[in-house]
């Protein structure tokens, strides 16, 4: 591993610790129940002015039945103008190549994808999408998805630091909140940073140009600056190129390269600490922050590592893989050589461990345990950090479940920051854990035995195996990123992604939601010489646990079968 | 044709998670404030 990559991991440590505690603070104003917030007078007058025209009232509180009928009927409707919008671009302006109507399965994935947060995409976004589809539809839905994630963990954390309460919030509040005061002011800064490295932010059409070598070549132009920026704020993840952020005009330089790998964790990292400051106890927070952090620089330093040392399979045929002063060393097929191997790791374990799903590198062309760190970092629920909201609500779920099994243990009522968890919870707790499993090895497993679902596949074998797991995981787990071997532009794939897309969105968040509505109930007891802190690094150590064990009991035979058997297969 | 299909997929799933909203709320069981009111009416039903 070369030292530049080292130090750029470090940096980007350093910054993370620097930048989160202060945007976790600011969250943590924006979520809480004090009714001030720093920059009121800027914001305050543009809420009142939303609320007006949609009738809402923000001083009226929900029920969590309410905000979840909320949230799906925000969501069926922002379905609703994005499919509708793509079909009908051949129609509408800002279409400066004159693109057709996107196919109707095409468009339905795209539709479900961008309002589920996961930005998969089986398309080729410059040949696909008009401007108008990809600024008044994609990035729209960039904000607004990211934004109702952050609205579920806000109604999760009013829910345990709540006491004999029957609302949660009100989740139009919640989503007008976080979309104006959060993603839009660090879009906006995001952006600028980006077009000062050579990001395009334009409304050009294709421009043919004349390349050195004397051929011609075109060109595409777009807005991609405030697209790419919110998709890594966002965890969305989604490109304006079919590249994603491996094309250099939409992601320039190393030093954007960097800004945009910052954007992917710095809202969900900054999140643990709002949950501090929410709760009332900064130690919780902290706690939370350091579980995220030590899964996440492991995956990082797996993924780098794997990818620095190169293939087996070159080893075998004597080729020299070292770093060096004539190479960056390591395996560069499918990454970037200005980004190197470390650079398109690091990116990896950062884009699966939040639900981003953005590349700088294609994972398909990983060695097989580098890509299996990327595949397995997404089997692990998505909490190192995690999607936008959503990996909080899975960390603190997956925390409620370790409390369980340590009260089960040692034989006491387990609490949580002190409200006791009962039968009710732990229902609840199971239907979400079970959720992404059922999705991904129900549809891996049919997408195995039925031909149309082979017939899709680049390689056969134990790597084909792998890109049918990697697309329903990334799918139900709303990540997006791919694999790339694998043709899921067919209906089979079409369908089944999407599905598990919507699964992987509300049969998650409703489990949670309901959770926060039973905690919000109970009245919390103050702590005894019974009570297992949670706060401590050996509470944050069986968390960790828990997240390995049932990942590992969930998926290790299929992972055996996929990535793992094409590893020893090339020893 | 193939529009439509799509649209009622879209609706059937969350015509669902109603349904799922339904069966997790029976799972936590009524608010303390309905329960309050349950019980008042039973015993102004004894009484």
């Amino acid at each position: 591993m070369s030292a530049a990559g080292w130090l750029q991991f470090g940096v980007l440590i350093g910054v993370l610790l620097v930048t989160a505690p202060p945007l976790g603070w600011y969250m943590a104003k924006v979520y809480g129940e004090e009714g001030n917030a720093p920059g009121d007078w800027v914001f305050g007058p543009v809420e009142r002015l939303i609320y007006r025209i949609c009738r809402v009232n923000p001083e009226r509180e929900q029920r969590w039945t309410v905000y979840a009928f909320s949230l799906f009927a925000f969501s069926l409707v922002s379905f609703l103008l994005l499919y509708g919008l793509q079909r009908l671009q051949g129609q509408l302006p800002l279409n400066p190549v004159d693109l057709p109507a996107v196919m109707p399965n095409v468009a339905f994935n795209a539709a479900v994808s961008f309002m589920t947060n996961t930005n998969w995409q089986n398309y080729a976004g410059e040949a696909t999408m008009s401007h108008l589809s990809q600024m008044a539809g994609l990035t729209v839905q960039n904000f607004v998805s990211a934004a109702a994630g952050m609205a579920v963990m806000a109604a999760l954390i009013r829910g345990l630091a709540r006491r004999r309460a029957s609302t949660l919030g009100n989740f139009w509040v919640d989503l007008t909140r976080g979309t104006i005061r959060i993603l839009l002011p660090l879009s906006f800064l995001v952006a600028l940073l980006l077009v000062s490295q050579g990001v395009i932010q334009n409304f050009a059409g294709h421009t043919k140009v004349s390349a050195v070598e004397g051929t011609s070549q075109v060109v595409p132009g777009g807005p991609a600056a405030s697209q790419v920026a919110i998709k890594q704020l966002g965890t969305n993840g989604g490109g304006f190129f079919d590249m994603n952020s491996a094309h250099p005009l939409e992601n320039a330089t190393v030093f954007s390269n960097f800004v945009q790998n910052w954007a992917i964790l710095i809202i969900p990292f900054a999140l643990a600490i709002t949950f501090g400051h929410l709760v009332r106890d900064r130690r919780q927070g902290r706690a939370v922050f350091g579980i995220m952090f030590v899964i996440w620089a492991a995956m990082s330093v797996a993924a780098m590592a794997l990818e620095s040392a190169g293939s087996p399979t070159l080893d075998a045929f004597g080729v020299d893989q070292a770093a060096s002063a004539e190479q960056s060393g390591g395996y560069l097929e499918g990454k970037e050589v200005r980004f190197g191997p470390m650079a398109s790791g690091l990116w990896a374990a950062s884009t699966t461990g939040t639900s981003n799903g953005s590349v700088n590198s294609m994972h398909d062309s990983y060695t097989a345990l580098g890509g299996g760190v990327a595949l397995t970092h997404m089997m692990f629920g998505e909490v190192s950090p995690g999607g936008v909201g959503v990996g909080l609500n899975g960390l603190l779920i997956i925390a409620i479940l370790s409390v369980f099994i340590a009260g089960l243990m040692v034989g006491r009522t387990p609490e949580y920051l002190g409200k006791k968890i009962q039968a009710p919870e732990m229902k609840l707790v199971i239907l979400y854990i079970l959720a992404m499993p059922v999705t991904t090895l129900g549809f891996a497993a049919a997408s195995v035995l039925l031909g149309s679902g082979l017939d899709s596949l680049n390689n056969p074998g134990p790597h084909g195996l792998s890109e049918i797991l990697y697309a329903f995981a990334s799918g139900s787990n709303n990540n997006g990123s791919a694999f790339a071997g694998l043709n899921a532009s067919t209906t089979w794939y079409s369908v089944t992604i999407s599905i598990a897309m919507l699964v992987g969105r509300f049969f998650l968040i409703i489990p949670v939601l309901a959770i926060a509505a039973s905690m919000a109930r109970k009245q919390p007891s103050p702590p005894s010489s019974g009570t297992f802190p949670t706060h401590t690094p050996l509470f944050g150590g069986l968390v960790v646990g828990v997240v390995l064990i049932v990942a590992g009991l969930t998926f290790f035979p299929a992972l055996a079968l996929g990535p793992i058997v094409e590893h020893l297969s090339l020893l | 044709m193939v529009d439509i299909v799509f649209l009622l997929i879209t609706i059937v799933f969350f015509g669902l998670c109603v349904a799922y909203v339904k069966a997790c709320d029976r799972i936590i069981g009524p608010d303390e404030q309905k329960r309050d009111a349950v019980r008042d009416t039973t015993r102004a039903t004894r009484s």
